[in-house]
């Protein structure tokens, strides 16, 4: 017994050693990782503070004899390094001749090669990365490379390659950004606002593509080419949002083509705009109420006040906003309305405050 | 005697477009003070009244529209030029810019040539 008992001792002893020894070796881990990392994070300080005034001369189109430039191209390896990461983040950052020259030391260092053996690399950090540089760098040529990324496996990469393209403005890539908006092998497909940013960069030979995915079967699709005809916009599209109002059920697509008809729709429209701004969807309400805004015709008038009485308070008072938005024929409605007592009496009374209090702020009144 | 140059504030909180504003507008020969956000571009306003501004919209603590309100606000401050310096693109964020009362509006990335040109034209300056 007395032995059990001085075994069990000696074993728990060994334990609280080991336990300890092994807490010391992940603090001194832990605390030589943090230490080594702000080391090299003082070093690429120091490496690139030297270089920070031909980065911005660069970056700000003031090297006019090229002088700075030929002092970023020419740093030394290890410098490179530092640079090329400065010069990515600056480059996310600028535009025309600036960027062109920023490209360039990345360029001069090898990292268009670099760039492009990523875009096959095992590692998705990798991979998204090489196709970001590519991007930033407005590679066109490697515009083919970076496509087959839109179907990649991880939704990171796809975003990346989608937003390298964005910046190439390569057009060939627009059917690849719908497919990857709706992936059949993903889960979760590339985010529509990316897409709506990638198909809006591209060339009006995207049309096309567009319009043909108004009629997608999956309503995320439809639903970023209809922003798409809004945003850029698209004015030859105006039959087919026409055609698709009469027959789109989802919600969030059909606020999209109302407001799609805002921006490039006319006079003839008001009738459908209407009738939408009754919707029982208030998004879809609210969409029809701006495009009516947007038309900016009289018969807009026409058109918003009944809703200023509309029983629900957001669409009510956007309704009034956008009265006060079309001249002095809006505010007389609006000051009709706030005189008399009845539903349209406070989001008319709320409109006409918010613009006072705009031009008083703005020093107008 | 040489009359002095027109001053401008540049609050921005990306470290990387506050130097590049700053550096563009000193090699253009204006006098430059920069911030990081927008308590910090309020403060350098209760002291001094630049003849222009650049502000970013989004910005920790008090955004760029706070502060050109705040300016607009400020009668003291009716004269200060503000030319908003954004990543916001949307048709209703450069609306939301000019209702708020700024001068002029250009989005990032920008081209630092083209918004030299703004600032000369808001302050007036041939090229």
């Amino acid at each position: 017994m007395a032995t059990q008992t001085v075994v069990a001792a000696q074993l728990l002893s060994v334990v609280l050693w080991v336990l300890v020894w092994a807490t010391i070796f992940l603090l001194a881990l832990i605390l030589g990782s943090r230490a080594g990392r702000l080391w090299r994070e003082r070093r690429d300080r120091q490496l690139i503070g030297e270089l920070r005034p031909a980065m911005l001369a660069v970056a700000s189109g003031e090297d006019e004899d090229s002088a700075a430039l030929s002092q970023l191209t020419t740093v030394t390896r290890r410098r490179a390094r530092v640079v090329d990461h400065a010069v990515s983040a600056m480059l996310s950052k600028v535009k025309g001749e600036p960027a062109r020259a920023l490209a360039q030391v990345l360029r001069s260092h090898g990292r268009s090669s670099w760039a492009l053996r990523g875009l096959n690399s095992k590692r998705s950090i990798r991979r998204a990365y090489a196709a970001w540089t590519l991007g930033l760098m407005r590679e066109r040529e490697s515009g083919s490379k970076i496509i087959p990324l839109l179907q990649d496996r991880s939704i990171d990469v796809v975003v990346a390659a989608a937003r390298a393209l964005t910046l190439i403005g390569d057009s060939k890539a627009a059917r690849a950004v719908v497919r990857a908006v709706a992936p059949r092998r993903r889960p979760r497909g590339l985010p529509s606002w990316v897409a709506v940013e990638c198909l809006c960069a591209f060339d009006e030979s995207v049309t096309t593509v567009v319009l043909e995915a108004t009629a997608h079967p999956r309503p995320s699709v439809r639903h970023v080419a209809a922003t798409v005809i809004g945003t850029r916009p698209l004015p030859r599209a105006a039959p087919m949002v026409r055609e698709r109002l009469g027959v789109e059920e989802d919600p969030r697509t059909l606020a999209s083509l109302v407001a799609a008809l805002g921006r490039i729709g006319g006079a003839t429209d008001l009738p459908v705009l209407s009738r939408f701004a009754q919707h029982p969807d208030e998004t879809v309400a609210l969409a029809a109420v701006d495009a009516l805004e947007g038309i900016g015709l009289h018969s807009s008038v026409e058109a918003l006040a009944p809703l200023v009485a509309d029983s629900r308070p957001r669409l009510s008072e956007r309704a009034a906003v956008a009265l006060t938005e079309l001249g002095p024929q809006g505010r007389e409605r609006l000051l009709a309305f706030a005189n008399a007592p009845g539903p349209a009496e406070l989001p008319a009374t709320y409109a006409l405050q918010l613009t006072a209090m705009r031009s008083a702020t703005r020093g107008l009144d | 005697m040489t009359p002095a140059q027109p001053s401008i504030l540049v609050a921005d909180d990306d470290p990387d477009i506050r130097e590049l504003v700053v550096f563009k507008l000193e090699q253009a020969g204006f006098d430059v003070h920069s911030v990081a956000d927008g308590n910090a571009a309020l403060e350098v306003l209760t002291d001094s009244t630049p003849d222009l501004v650049v502000l970013d919209v989004m910005m920790p603590g008090l955004s760029g529209l706070d502060v050109l309100r705040q300016i607009r606000a400020e009668q003291r401050l009716e004269t200060v030029k503000v030319l908003l310096l954004t990543a916001r693109a949307r048709d209703t964020d450069v609306d939301d810019g000019y209702t708020t009362g700024a001068d002029d509006y250009v989005t990032k990335p920008f081209s630092p040539r083209e918004l030299l040109h703004r600032v000369n034209t808001l302050l007036g300056r041939g090229r």
